[in-house]
């Protein structure tokens, strides 16, 4: 129905679970890393505070990857696939199920020993999560870097694992950002930690962007001129120009707002931002989801009144949230 | 209204995002891909400017 299959589905949940579930992971063992390089500091607290805050967001994207990459196993075997040039062929995907269900299996194993400790307030608990979030990190890299496998390494396998990995550092990371956007929302003390760290996510999305640019260096002739086509390249466009204005202007001005002797921001600076925000994360939920179907049958207007929409639920669905978490008690270390 | 401003690695990604919206209209006017190119070329470009802005702040 409107382009849309089964199996295209399941490749697009397995691919955003993933990437949230490595993204999760990254950052995660970033910020729990940091409390090795601040001697017993209170916000050593606070870093691991939010690292173990990042695992509820680890467990949904592993949840969702996992469910579809097991209704993928059921359901390949009998899918039609038409043959685009640079799209993984149904061999080719089935070819790479028998490492995935490895990695996949080794990164379940890990994420029940992490569920099933017990302690997780605990400061032994924050120093063996970092451990964890290593691992998970690489193991869901891994899964994410082999899509397909073509039985040669070639440019197009090269292609693949460009195309899969950088959903890490772009879609995956941007996601991250904002859950941790919302989270710190509690109080100014997590604001502080949390966009202190805003330009190295940014950077790592950037140069996320630039390996999946790079890796389609590869494939130099795979362009085809679809509205598909058309309608990824104007919402890349507004995702460059409306990041560079997130990560640079506003994301400079917000972290100003929380030093110490900081003006407040305005209600509609608030709102600019968060307006810039929900356009960032639909854009990459959009471009990666588009590209996970291959015969979608919308013209170019209902694309972008589709991303139009969407725009608007996620900005609303966003304002509740962020007003959620203000109503919500601060950790305890913040009184203390 | 203060002025926006950016530095010279946003500026570049700006443009980066402009040409992506020319490359479109061009495309959809049956030009070939050549801006597409030439949007991913700058856009690469400014990631090679943010690095050696990194090294450099680093140094």
């Amino acid at each position: 129905m409107l382009g849309f299959t089964l199996t295209e589905f399941l490749l697009f949940g397995k691919q955003l679970g993933i990437a949230l579930a490595g993204a999760a992971a990254l950052w995660g063992f970033v910020f729990s890393l940091k409390d090795f390089h601040c001697g017993k500091e209170t916000k050593c607290v606070i870093y691991d505070w939010i690292a173990v805050r990042i695992l509820p967001l680890f467990l949904v994207g592993f949840g969702i990857g996992v469910i579809s990459y097991v209704g993928l196993i059921s359901t390949i075997k009998v899918a039609a696939h038409e043959g685009i040039a640079y799209a993984p062929t149904v061999p080719e995907i089935a070819a790479s199920f028998p490492v995935l269900t490895l990695l996949f299996a080794l990164l379940g194993a890990i994420t029940l020993l992490a569920l099933s400790l017990p302690s997780k307030g605990n400061n032994a608990y924050a120093n063996w999560i970092t451990s964890f979030y290593g691992l998970a990190f690489v193991l869901c890299f891994f899964i994410t870097a082999f899509p397909a496998w073509r039985g040669v390494l070639d440019g197009q396998q090269l292609f693949y694992a460009g195309h899969g990995f950088h959903s890490i550092f772009t879609v995956g990371s941007v996601l991250v950002l904002d859950y941790l956007f919302i989270l710190s929302k509690r109080a100014k003390l997590l604001q502080q930690h949390v966009f202190s760290l805003f330009p190295t996510i940014s950077a790592v999305v950037w140069f996320g962007l630039a390996f999946d640019f790079a890796s389609a260096l590869l494939i130099m002739d795979g362009f085809e001129p679809t509205i598909k086509l058309l309608f990824m390249q104007t919402v890349i466009g507004v995702l460059i120009i409306n990041g560079v204005l997130l990560s640079g202007p506003l994301a400079r001005r917000m972290i100003a707002s929380v030093a110490p002797g900081g003006e407040g921001l305005s209600s509609r600076f608030k709102l600019a931002a968060s307006i810039a925000g929900t356009i960032s994360i639909t854009s990459w939920m959009t471009i990666t989801f588009i590209d996970s179907f291959e015969h979608l049958t919308f013209s170019y207007t209902e694309f972008l009144g589709g991303y139009v929409a969407l725009i608007a639920i996620i900005f609303a669905g966003h304002q509740f949230l962020e007003w959620m978490e203000e109503r919500t008690a601060p950790p305890a270390f913040v009184h203390e | 209204m203060n002025a926006i401003n950016l530095t010279i690695f946003e500026k570049i990604l700006i443009f980066a995002g402009l040409l992506f919206f020319g490359n479109v209209i061009h495309i959809a006017t049956g030009g070939d891909f050549t801006i597409l190119y030439i949007a991913k070329g700058v856009y690469l470009f400014g990631i090679v400017w943010l690095l050696a802005e990194l090294l450099i702040s680093k140094s």
